[in-house]
């Protein structure tokens, strides 16, 4: 039953998840050719020394591209749940309200941390073959609050996408944007790790949001 | 049920904690104005701290005995402030107290610093550029290779991202046989290229005690700068003044100022007669010229002034400036008991503070929450009594959390 219902996930969700690799592919290409272009036309000692005084942004493309991730792969699995009810019918197959839910958020949830994290590893290992291993330090510093963003806004919309009354959705949207605002706050690379252990309490947390929406949902509320 | 109320309960904390966080910061984007301080520096004419206050576009000038001044004698109060307008007009003194001003004298004793604590509190990378500091050429040139300092000295190489193992081991050397004592707990220095001449950089071993680190000819040079024990270091300021008077500025773990000076081969720490500074909270500002240097140590309700002799930094003038009330920090001790921020001024590091401020604003909490008891009669009694409950806890933010947290038992 599970395996069906991952496949159910994979039939809505695959011509997004598609769609999102190659973005991600692209960006990351682009953003070496830019680095590799930044070599040629400054030399690497300029770069390591720009890194390190100014502290500028390594993978700027990147910063809202988890965010965007995260919401895209929500609307796709959940938009469609919502429409005509049919979440109702995913509600009725022989398993638990609660795990059926459970494994719908942990595919998706599973998708974007994957995707993000993956691409995370792949752009730290690409720069360190240039990089000390300082500033490749500083960079996860400055893109880990991004790349966290992405679950986060899974979850965050999950939880936006199962409210089954607008009137409320539009209420949840308002904390959710701010919250995810937390993850773009401007700071000094490394500013963030203080607040990174928070911002991961914030994901955990976010978790049940969505059991909130489906519990409205199987109560009737519309 | 249970699982169902718990549930509730992370939805309506979350909420609450965005509204703790972003209500504040509506109101306080909405009220806060800047402290506006005068501007204050000391007349070598007058012997007294000349203030110039400015108040939408009108100035005024006073001094510290409430004297008021012109624009005109404001000015020609303060000749080593103002040289260049005052060379322009033709009204700049031959000298001052018998002392024959000397245009170049006069620039290259100009001292400006200013000390935040956010130049401490703030994510180093560890990496460092040690420039030669005796160059063949006028300026200074990158020596193609960055190095880092805590468990030992390496420097990397930039164009193979590999240490340059001969380099790295004959730092290493010099600094073991000059007894640096690894790990290193800080090391500081000012890393433009653009400054005028290096002096390398300052570095605090595991003992305690404070190295200078420079390259001469390619060379380590390194030396223990043998403070007196008493002087334990906190932080160090490079400053490379152009008239090479000293290093850079050392502040100690007690709040104590120096100056590091160059004393035949070896170093003197020259400390500012002024009241201990707190690193995490107080700021510091100098402006000096060759006779006095004025510096202001500003703390988050006053702001001291003193004036100093340049030559020996002893006090000759002291004088307090009570700083306004900020118009938010009135407000939010009226409306939020407390309220949380990611910011702290002086830190550059984000985490959540959460700021209680005053009893008086509790009022609005249980205000809200007595409301809150008489509205809404649908709900019932237990809900009633948990809904204000949780008003006087968490004040407005709690009460919109309740509004846009439905919950249905």
């Amino acid at each position: 039953m599970y395996k069906s219902l991952v496949y159910k996930e994979w039939i809505k969700t695959r011509s997004v998840i598609g769609v999102l690799f190659l973005i991600f592919l692209g960006v990351g290409i682009y953003s070496f050719m830019h680095i590799s272009a930044d070599i040629r036309l400054l030399g690497l000692v300029n770069l390591w020394e720009e890194a390190i005084q100014k502290d500028p942004a390594m993978f700027p493309y990147f910063k809202y591209l988890p965010l965007l991730a995260g919401v895209l792969l929500a609307i796709t699995q959940y938009v469609p749940e919502l429409q005509f009810k049919r979440l109702k019918l995913t509600l009725h197959l022989p398993l638990k309200d609660d795990t059926i839910v459970l494994t719908m958020l942990l595919y998706g949830f599973g998708v974007v941390l994957l995707l993000s994290f993956v691409t995370l590893a792949l752009l730290l290992l690409g720069l360190s073959r240039r990089f000390p291993a300082e500033i490749v330090g500083t960079t996860f510093q400055q893109l880990l609050p991004w790349f966290l963003a992405g679950p986060a806004a899974y979850l965050i919309a999950s939880w936006i996408c199962l409210e089954p009354q607008w009137k409320q959705r539009i209420l949840n949207i308002i904390p959710g944007i701010i919250a995810l605002s937390f993850f773009f706050l401007r700071a000094k690379s490394g500013a963030y790790q203080p607040f990174d252990p928070y911002l991961t309490g914030l994901v955990i947390v976010a978790f049940s949001f969505a059991f909130y929406s489906t519990t409205r949902f199987k109560e009737g509320i519309q | 049920m249970k699982g169902k109320q718990i549930i509730y309960f992370l939805v309506l904390l979350f909420v609450t904690a965005v509204g703790l966080w972003a209500v504040p910061e509506l109101v306080k984007t909405a009220t806060y104005s800047k402290n506006r301080t005068p501007f204050v520096y000391f007349s070598s004419i007058q012997k007294k701290f000349l203030f110039r206050e400015t108040d939408k576009k009108e100035h005024s000038f006073y001094d510290d005995e409430g004297k008021t001044y012109s624009e005109q004698e404001y000015d020609t109060s303060l000749p080593l402030f103002n040289f260049r307008q005052l060379t322009v007009n033709g009204e700049m003194p031959d000298s001052i107290d018998g002392i024959a001003i000397e245009p170049r004298e006069l620039r290259v004793k100009q001292t400006m610093f200013r000390y935040n604590p956010t130049n401490k509190n703030t994510p180093n990378p560890g990496l460092y550029i040690l420039y030669e500091s005796l160059p063949k050429k006028a300026k200074l040139e990158s020596p193609g290779d960055l190095f880092r300092l805590k468990d030992k000295i390496e420097f990397v190489d930039a164009e193979t991202n590999t240490v340059n193992q001969k380099k790295s081991d004959l730092f290493q050397n010099a600094l073991l046989k000059a007894g640096y004592v690894f790990p290193a707990q800080w090391t500081s220095g000012d890393l433009n290229i653009r400054k005028p001449y290096d002096e390398g950089y300052f570095s605090l071993d595991a003992n305690g005690q404070l190295y200078h680190i420079k390259m001469v000819n390619g060379r380590p040079f390194i030396r223990n700068t043998q403070l007196d024990p008493q002087i334990e270091p906190a932080f160090f300021a490079m400053e490379e003044p152009a008239d090479k008077r000293f290093y850079g500025f050392l502040f100690d773990k007690k709040g104590h100022t120096y100056i590091l000076e160059e004393d035949g081969g070896k170093y003197k720490p020259v400390e500012l007669e002024i009241n201990p500074l707190n690193l995490d909270t107080g700021e510091l500002m100098i402006m000096g010229n060759f006779l006095y240097w004025t510096v202001s140590v500003q703390t988050k309700t006053d702001k001291h002034v003193y004036a100093l002799r340049t030559e020996t930094l002893k006090k000759v003038r002291e004088a307090e400036i009570k700083l306004p009330v900020n118009r938010w920090n009135v407000i939010a001790g009226k409306m939020f008991p407390c309220y949380l921020t990611f910011r702290n001024p002086n830190s550059d590091y984000i985490a959540p503070h959460l700021h209680f401020t005053a009893f008086s604003a509790l009022i609005v909490n249980v205000v809200l929450a007595i409301i809150l008891l008489f509205i809404f009669p649908r709900r019932t009694k237990k809900k009633k009594i948990f809904d204000s409950a949780y008003t006087l806890v968490f004040g407005i933010a709690g009460v919109i959390a309740l509004l846009i947290v439905k919950n249905n038992n």
